[in-house]
Formats: structure tokens, sequence, C-alpha cells
């Protein structure tokens, strides 16, 4: 009778599981049965045909600001026009998988396809592992038209400064190509003004965007505020939080832009 | 899909059966207070894998402090988990149903978790060569968690150990009821998008 009992109630304890499993964590930190994969490169499959001009938007630190967040692609989807989005990173705050998911289950909802770039607080715990698989490559690029986008991984304090965060030599090579891009746009997390950047670095970093002198401007989030400013003769756009519901509509040609910041 | 966690745990229930049955604990245990009352093993429930560790009995098993080691594979690219965890359970016994001469349920008990997941990686708080002091404020190795049971006790026949239980537990973690916080997320993250489930056994020695 118990031994009976005993299968019983282990059958019906693993029904249940296997009805309901996600909920089964073993750690708050544990990287396991991943719902999604390789989002950026699905997405930059699924980049319209580019047109000379063409339209973008801007939104980055979307952290633990889920409401917020679809409000902005509610926003972003009112723009029928939008080629694709850019997500300056900081997708998450904990770094953690259930974070992940869910800020994911979000943005999925916008019409274009969204591009994001590794942010500090996506590294935390195992979000390193977690962006990788689920996002992709941390440095990667690919061409628009025109415009090569090139996606560096610039949170040098997350790995205690060492000398390849940003990967110089990396960019050095993508920004080589020249003959195959007329403009390049390049997105980080962290811009080289701030503290979290490799102070070592900043001037080679600066003289690698200027080197082939194709680079078009340099977006960037982290500081959670719209901002826009030239620095060593580069356009830079610090893109606002999904906090303050506003994104940044940028409108490409060759050689020149326009930007407008939308709430 | 089969996934990954269902074959592990399909494994942990034959193994953990067979454990049940075979294991020979309570030769040298007497009931001095400070001397465990029984071994508690759970699977999930954010505290590992598996975890087991020795359990005390206070006032008439009203309250229950379990200590578990807790163990995570590794499933992906990432490394193993290793944890501690010190749970507090009370369980009000005026709710107790007998099912039969041999059984009883407890249909609800409340608890905290508080649980320490080992390496640096996961203690982003105490690093502060790397961060300055609250740089992350959260980024402690310690979580903390409010939890629900509901429990099966089984007296055995057994010449080594008393009773069995099973028990079923509901857990709401620190680190996901921030993302609730806000009301701004009302509607977008709900009370069970930010909870989990665990379940395990307990095994009480014959004094």
């Amino acid at each position: 009778m118990l031994t009976r009992l005993i299968s019983l109630l282990s059958g019906s304890i693993l029904l249940l599981t296997i009805v309901s499993c996600d909920k089964f964590e073993y750690s708050v930190f544990e990287v396991s049965d991943l719902k999604y994969q390789n989002i950026n490169l699905a997405n930059i499959e699924r980049l319209p045909q580019s047109n000379d001009t063409f339209r973008i938007a801007v939104i980055g630190d979307t952290q633990r600001f889920y409401g917020q967040s679809e409000d902005v692609v509610d926003l972003i989807n009112k723009n029928p026009d939008i080629d694709f989005v850019v997500h300056t990173g900081d997708l998450v705050d904990f770094g953690v998988q259930r974070e992940y998911e869910w800020m994911h289950e979000v943005l999925a909802k916008l019409n274009a396809p969204y591009i994001a770039v590794i942010g500090n607080h996506d590294l935390i715990g195992n979000g390193d592992i977690l962006y990788k698989e689920m996002y992709g490559q941390e440095n990667f690029s690919f061409l628009h038209g025109h415009t090569k986008f090139i996606y560096i991984n610039t949170n040098s304090r997350e790995y205690n400064f060492p000398g390849d965060v940003p990967n110089i030599s990396w960019l050095d090579s993508e920004l080589a190509d020249s003959a195959n891009y007329k403009q390049a746009i390049i997105v980080c997390h962290v811009s080289m003004k701030n503290v979290d950047f490799n102070e070592d670095l900043k001037d080679p970093f600066n003289n690698t965007l200027s080197k082939y002198g194709k680079t078009l401007m340099g977006i960037n989030g982290h500081n959670h505020g719209f901002d826009t400013s030239y620095t060593d003769g580069i356009f830079r756009l610090n893109s606002s939080s999904t906090s303050e519901k506003k994104y940044v509509e940028l409108t490409i040609w060759e050689g020149g832009y326009n930007l407008d910041l939308v709430e | 899909m089969i996934q990954l966690k269902n074959i592990c745990l399909l494994i942990l229930i034959i193994t953990g059966s067979t454990t049940i049955y075979s294991q020979d604990l309570s030769d040298s245990i007497t009931s001095k207070w400070y001397l465990p009352k029984y071994i508690k093993v759970q699977y999930a429930g954010n505290v590992g894998f598996i975890s087991l560790g020795p359990s005390w009995s206070f006032y008439d098993e009203k309250l229950d402090v379990n200590f578990l080691v807790g163990y995570v594979p590794k499933f992906s690219n990432d490394k193993a988990i290793f944890s501690t965890t010190l749970k507090i359970n009370l369980t009000p016994q005026k709710l107790t149903v007998n099912l039969g001469e041999n059984i009883c349920l407890n249909p609800f008990g409340i608890g905290l978790t508080l649980n320490h997941t080992h390496g640096k990686k996961f203690n982003k708080y105490g690093n502060t060569n790397q961060y300055e002091q609250g740089y992350y404020w959260w980024g402690v190795p310690l979580s903390s968690a409010f939890n629900l049971q509901s429990e099966l006790q089984l007296k055995l026949k057994s010449k080594h150990l008393k009773r069995v239980s099973f028990y079923f537990e509901f857990t709401y973690w620190d680190v996901y009821f921030y993302s609730q916080l806000s009301k701004e997320n009302i509607g977008v993250i709900s009370f069970w998008d930010a909870s989990t489930l665990g379940f395990g056994t307990k095994i009480y020695f014959k004094n």
C-alpha cells in the first residue's frame, strides 16, 4: 500500500513538473532550457531592404522598466517607417535568466527587429553566458544599405579593465574593410567619456574611430538620458532609457543624419 | 520537447526512492535536541537542482529549521553552482488532517528562506576592488524568499526510520519581487511569473 502511494505521489509530481516545468528553478543564477536563442542574428536576417535614406529607432537601458518599455514599444510600433531598433544595452538589471526572458517578451512585440549591444548589467552573475546564448556574440557588425553598424562591448569595468575590452584590434579590422561600406555607426553601451570605460583605451579607441574617416557617429547608453555631443570630431548620441518613455528616431542618409526625440 | 531538467528529475526520483528504502541512518541517534531530527532532500525551489541537509524541529514540530547544501550541475556554458540555505518553517498543527492510521496531511505551512550562492562572480557588492561600494546595491550572493508548503506525512514500519514526508513548496524570491515593485510593471510581471516551485522529502530517524 505504501509503495503504491509513494509511486503514485512521485508519478503525479513528475506529471506536474512536465506541465509547468519552468517554475522549477534550481538557482536564481541558473542558465538552463533557454526559451530564446540567437536573437540578434535572427533579427539581422529580418532586416528590410534599405533605401538610400532610412529610419531607425534608438532605445536602451530597459532594465526592470518592463511597463515603460512596453509603452515605448507601442510608441515605436506607431511609426511604420522604422527599419530596425537599436538597443544600447542593459537589457536587464540583475543579469538573471527570468529577467532576460521577460524583457525579450516585451521587446519581441516590436514590429521592427531589434538588435541589442551588451551592457554592464547584462553581464552580472551568469549574465555573460545568458547574453551570449540568447543574443550571440558581444562584438559583431552588419550592413544596412550603405551603412555598417558595428556593435562593440565597452563594459571595461565588468572585467576589471583588461586591455581588450573594448577590443580595439577587432574594431580596427571592422573599420579597415572600408571598400565594402560608405559610413559606419558604432554602437556600444558605456561611452568612452564614462569612468566605467578603460581610461587607457580612450585614445586608441578614438584614434581608431577617426582612422578611416568613415565613422558617422557613436551611439551609446548607460547614462539614462538623451544627450548629444561632439567629441574629437565625432558625433555621439546617448540614448534615452525606456524608463523615460521616449525613444530617438534617427534618419540616416549617406553623409548625414537627423534625429528626433519622440515621446 | 523533452527538457534536460525533466530527464535529471526522473533520475533524481529513481535514486531518491531507492535511498528511502535502503538508508540506514539512525543507529547512533538519540533524542537530544541538538541532534538533527530528519534529513531533508529538496528538488528545485532555487536552492539547488538537489539540496540536502540536516533539520531540527522544535515546539512539537511547529517550528522547523533546515540547513541545506545545494548543487546545480552545469547545464550549458555555465559552471556548476553550489549554495547553502537556511530555512525556517512554521506548521500550524491545528490544520493537520488525518487521512488514515499512518498518514496525515499538513495542508499549510509558511517559511522564510535565506540562500547564499558561492562564487566571486555572484558577489558584486563585496567586490570593492572593481566597484565603488553600492555600485550594484543588490549585488550580493544572498537571496531571501517567502515560501508556502503542503506536506504529506507517512508513518513507517521500518526498523530504522520513523516517518517520511513529501512536501510541495511555492517560493517567492526577492530578486523577482523587485521586478514587481514598480507600479508600472503591474500587469506585465505577475505574481505567478515571479514565483518558483520546489518539492522534496523529509526522512525522520527513529529515536
